[in-house]
């Protein structure tokens, strides 16, 4: 059996500079994901959204979520 | 001109800030945060960024602050780009990315390595020197032409570092594990006979570990002496005869393991033997460091603006030979 997750997180409330810096500095690494699985980020006002698909591995989807948020959070702290 | 400088490509994250003046630069401040593996074990890559996650805003203020400048009063941000592991070289990455994109800093990656050299080129005054660089994550002989450093010789499996580390671990020290393995060497004057591996001028230091392995149970001194004088030995030799060779007449020793003095004392006679003018970085500066990605940045400075932010790659093995130098 073939299992799809998709998962979307949203940052909100940041200011649209913050929002911009943060999908900046973490674009240039969401490139050759495993097979299977894909993330697409977008920047909509002072909004950060990112969306998650994966078919199969959830490890693989666990991982990947939990560096991208860590390094949100990274981000985030450096912009004070 | 000023200079931000984040290092993050293995157990050290760390920022510094350096003003230059000219040809001259000024360190106003180096602050690390190391990951310590538990007792026996090596970095393993996800703890290692995790800790850089914990620590990168920490040490980043504490650099400003110790700097006596704000961000608003950099002019570059530069980042160590490769090589190093993934995870840890991504902390870094983001880290600078953030800065250079809210505050509108112009970027650089750079490339680790080169880094070692660069510094210890400003920090000894060498002008054109052969260079040995050894560490966790290299061990390579260089000399520079024609726009880009020219390897020498080489490991052909693990570092210098990696076999003192991978040493020291089996007889339960904690890396990184130089200064223990040098400290009981220095107790000894025992010589046990170790395999002596030197293929062209490259060195290989796989049998040479194992057979460290295999004689420590007799005396843990007399194999940390004996490991050391082979190892030292098998270096000494590959750079004399690069010496030789390049006809250079500095050589410059950077990278963790320019720290270990008996590697420095052997390396003075083969200088002697030469006529060359021997130097090594300072203590403070041999290991991973902010000041290296920095000097490196303020560098590149000189002959280009920058790169655009989507052009900020991490590259986990990243040759400097594979680097060409305009500055």
């Amino acid at each position: 059996m073939s299992l799809t997750c998709q998962v979307r997180i949203s940052l909100n409330n940041l200011t649209k500079e913050t929002a911009q810096a943060v999908k900046k500095a973490l674009d240039p690494d969401n490139v050759n994901f495993p097979k299977g699985l894909s993330l697409n980020v977008e920047n909509i006002d002072n909004k950060v959204v990112f969306n998650f698909e994966n078919e199969n591995s959830m490890k693989k989807l666990i991982g990947t979520i939990d560096e991208i948020l860590a390094h949100v959070q990274v981000s985030l702290k450096v912009i004070g | 001109m000023i200079g931000l400088g984040i290092e993050s490509t293995a157990h050290t994250f760390s920022c510094a800030v350096i003003k230059k003046n000219g040809k001259n630069g000024k360190i106003l401040s180096d602050i690390r945060k190391i990951y310590r593996p538990p007792e026996g074990e090596g970095i393993h890559p996800r703890e290692a960024s995790r800790h850089h996650i914990e620590n990168s805003s920490i040490v980043l203020s504490e650099c400003l602050q110790e700097a006596k400048v704000t961000i608003k009063d950099i002019d570059i941000v530069s980042y160590a780009a490769g090589p190093g592991l993934g995870p840890c070289l991504r902390v870094g990455a983001v880290v600078a990315r953030t800065l250079a994109s809210y505050y509108k800093i112009p970027i650089y990656p750079v490339n680790h390595a080169i880094g070692h050299i660069e510094l210890g080129k400003l920090l000894t005054g060498a002008k054109n020197p052969l260079v040995l660089l050894v560490s966790g994550g290299h061990t390579m002989i260089l000399a520079f032409l024609n726009k880009q450093w020219r390897v020498f010789g080489e490991t052909l499996d693990i570092t210098l570092g990696q076999l003192l580390d991978q040493f020291g671990r089996s007889i339960g020290f904690a890396s990184p594990c130089g200064v223990n393995i040098e400290n009981l060497a220095s107790t000894s004057s025992k010589y046990v006979p170790l395999p002596y591996s030197v293929k062209g001028n490259d060195v290989s230091f796989s049998g040479l570990l194992s057979a460290s392995k295999s004689i420590v149970l007799k005396s843990k001194a007399d194999a940390c002496y004996s490991l050391q004088e082979t190892a030292f030995a098998m270096i000494s030799e590959t750079v004399e005869r690069a010496l030789s060779f390049t006809e250079k007449k500095e050589l410059l020793i950077v990278g963790g393991v320019a720290a270990n003095k008996r590697l420095s004392e052997m390396l003075k006679d083969v200088c002697k033997r030469h006529g060359c003018k021997f130097f090594v970085t300072p203590l403070k500066f041999a290991g991973d460091c902010g000041s290296q990605i920095c000097w490196t940045g303020l560098l590149e400075n000189q002959i280009k603006k920058g790169v655009s932010l989507e052009d900020t790659f991490v590259t986990q093995s990243w040759r400097l030979d594979s680097v060409t130098v305009n500055y």
